[in-house]
């Protein structure tokens, strides 16, 4: 069979087998590139690659068969050209991806490459049903799109100075210069004599293939050596960024616990420690007036007497605010109000309802602390000022919220009259010290309503 | 009569206080307050010589009070109490012209002790302070940023009264007067005021 090719027909298959051989090489050699490293750059280099092996096969078996593309059957023709547009857009799609350009920022290529690729899309049936029913020749149209393609790659390149620079994009640059040249000399050289030369037109475009193959694989084996860089950088960073995590996880435990510590010191200060430097002094100068004025001195150690009931009191709260924390309580909130109320409303015929909910036992100590203060406080101000008979207290929550309502239906007071007595306030400050809002609404004759909100995280 | 007016948060405090300057002749108990908030009417009401002046409490501390008294009422004169010895703040007091530092642990004694001298225009600093003083001394600098001008007297005394040596007992041991003793802790005292603690 091969006696009936002439040494010119060979000649010019040449450069079809010569590019066919190096991208079935460049073929195997990335795809087993692509399945070791899993990089999307990659398959869509083989994509391309492949895309152009089938291509150059069919070329050059018609070629083989029938010498000249214009004596082959139209399908086969059709066909080829087809595959041929599937190369340029999968080549299309590589160098785009190759790029890497921000979608958001470089609308107008993004839009001009998205318009071609829908051409290339929608010719292909066309070329199918319209060209091939209409049985004329579409070498015009196929040369126009080939133009178009060209034209492309000169935007790409000038579109690509806007683009942050990367580590591909100087190949890409360099390939699109390149097959663009060969695209306008295999255009120009439809206009010559070739056939001394032993040539054809396409010859120019499978060099520039030839030119970019070979940049586009320095291009991908340059990428793959700063991918594995890449990777190992970052798996250090992120040990670095997980040391960092658990030193702050650290240093935030630590500052809990200090805290803890702080509110216990502070708590037991505030609670205790005044109370306490009182009965020294009221001690010490009993001591010294004990002999000569023994009714005065009556009066200190009673002052004594009350306020080591208080400490005593103030110690037994605190003492059940840390079992409430390790979970040992015998008595929840209610229980332990229940108590206090039958202590100080026993004589005085005061009505009390409850809501509480217990599960603000979670939280911390010192707002657990404080809540019962606030409340004890209140209680105390009711049994000694109010006249009431009803009194409701809620501690409620919702998210976000802890909500204590105390209400009495009491004597009320004058609001703008000064705060006598320190109980207001000591509520006010005991509300400040575990970030809540207080408010306090009293009508005269219609009784008081303590309202606070205390924030709080779900946690 | 010596007027006392105290500010103190707690309620238990200001009462043995008030029951404290009830029992002692030469002084008056004129008026007391949980914080410094109302602090200028308070004292324009009740014109004290001397003001017992926790240094914690809440909405307006004691610091922001001795500032305030120190301001408007220059002759009045500041005792500042606290629980603990937070070095920080009692300079701080200083600063703003304090004229005494009781702890709340103070004896009665040290108490009505504290307010006689500062009533005499002598300053109070217990031994413990004192000593404080002396383990920060390298904190302290003039205003102008040239070093303190203590005198070695003076850290003589000063090392003595953190002892805990009474000022007669100072007197005796360094053969001086206890008036002289007096002036020489004032003295130093009102160089502490003028120097910038860096605390």
């Amino acid at each position: 069979m091969l006696e009936v090719y002439s040494s010119n027909d060979l000649i010019k298959i040449l450069p079809y087998v010569f590019t066919f051989g190096a991208t079935i090489i460049l073929l195997a050699y990335q795809t087993v590139s692509y399945y070791h490293y899993r990089d999307s750059l990659l398959r869509d280099f083989c994509i391309y690659l492949f895309s152009q092996t089938c291509y150059l096969s069919l070329a050059i078996w018609m070629l083989l068969i029938f010498k000249k593309y214009t004596e082959a059957p139209q399908i086969l023709l059709i066909t080829k050209e087809s595959l041929e547009i599937l190369t340029y857009f999968f080549y299309l799609i590589y160098t785009t991806n190759a790029i890497g350009f921000d979608n958001k920022k470089h609308k107008l290529l993004r839009t001009i490459i998205r318009a071609t690729l829908a051409m290339m899309l929608i010719y292909l049936p066309l070329q199918l049903f319209v060209i091939y029913g209409l049985e004329t020749s579409n070498s015009y149209i196929f040369i126009g799109i080939r133009l178009l393609i060209f034209s492309l790659a000169v935007l790409m390149f000038w579109q690509s100075f806007k683009i942050k620079n990367n580590r591909i994009l100087n190949y890409i640059r360099l390939a699109t210069m390149i097959y663009f040249f060969f695209g306008v000399a295999s255009f120009t050289s439809m206009f010559f004599d070739l056939q001394k030369y032993h040539m054809v037109p396409y010859h120019f475009i499978l060099i520039g293939v030839i030119t970019d193959l070979i940049i586009f694989s320095i291009a991908m084996s340059d990428r793959i050596k700063h991918l594995i860089v890449d990777a190992e950088q970052m798996a250090k960073d992120k040990e670095i960024e997980l040391q960092a995590v658990q030193y702050k996880q650290e240093l935030i435990i630590q500052e809990q616990k200090e805290e803890y510590r702080r509110n216990i010191a502070m708590d037991l200060h505030d609670d205790i420690g005044a109370s306490l430097s009182s009965i020294l002094i009221y001690s010490e100068l009993a001591q010294k007036t004990i002999l000569s004025k023994p009714t005065a001195t009556q009066n200190i150690l009673n002052n004594i007497s009350t306020l080591s009931k208080e400490i005593s009191n103030k110690l037994s709260d605190f003492i059940w605010s840390l079992k409430i924390e390790k979970g040992i309580a015998h008595n929840n909130l209610k229980q332990r109000l229940l108590d206090y109320q039958q202590l100080l409303f026993a004589e005085l015929n005061i009505a009390c309802t409850y809501d509480i909910d217990e599960s603000i036992l979670t939280e911390n100590i010192h707002l657990i602390r404080n809540l019962l203060l606030i409340i004890k406080e209140a209680m105390n101000n009711i049994a000694k000022y109010s006249k009431a008979q009803n009194v409701m207290i809620s501690l409620t929550k919702t998210p976000g919220k802890i909500n204590l309502l105390i209400k009495d239906d009491g004597i009320g007071f004058d609001q703008n009259a000064s705060k006598t007595g320190n109980g207001l306030s000591n509520m006010e400050k005991r509300c400040e010290s575990v970030h809540g809002t207080c408010k306090i609404t009293s009508i005269l004759g219609l009784g008081t309503t303590i309202e606070i909100q205390i924030e709080h995280s779900d946690s | 009569m010596i007027k006392v007016f105290i500010y103190d948060d707690s309620d238990a405090r200001k009462e043995s206080l008030k029951t404290l300057l009830e029992f002692t002749d030469n002084m008056e108990f004129v008026g007391s307050a949980g914080n410094c908030s109302q602090i200028i009417s308070d004292i324009e009401n009740t014109n004290p010589d001397v003001v017992l002046m926790d240094i914690e409490m809440p909405l307006a501390d004691g610091i922001e009070g001795v500032r305030q008294i120190k301001h408007i009422f220059p002759h009045i004169k500041v005792i500042m109490q606290t629980v603990y010895e937070d070095i920080d703040k009692i300079f701080k007091a200083f600063e703003h012209g304090a004229a005494g530092y009781i702890l709340k642990k103070a004896s009665i004694d040290q108490i009505i002790e504290s307010i006689d001298k500062v009533y005499e225009g002598q300053v109070f600093i217990t031994p413990s302070m004192a000593l404080q003083i002396i383990n920060n001394l390298e904190k302290f600098s003039e205003k102008d940023g040239k070093t303190s001008l203590i005198s070695t007297i003076e850290l003589q005394i000063i090392q003595l009264v953190a002892q805990g040596y009474s000022n007669k007992i100072i007197a005796e041991k360094m053969d001086l007067t206890e008036v002289l003793v007096n002036k020489h802790i004032t003295v130093f005292s009102e160089k502490l005021q003028n120097s910038a603690w860096k605390g």
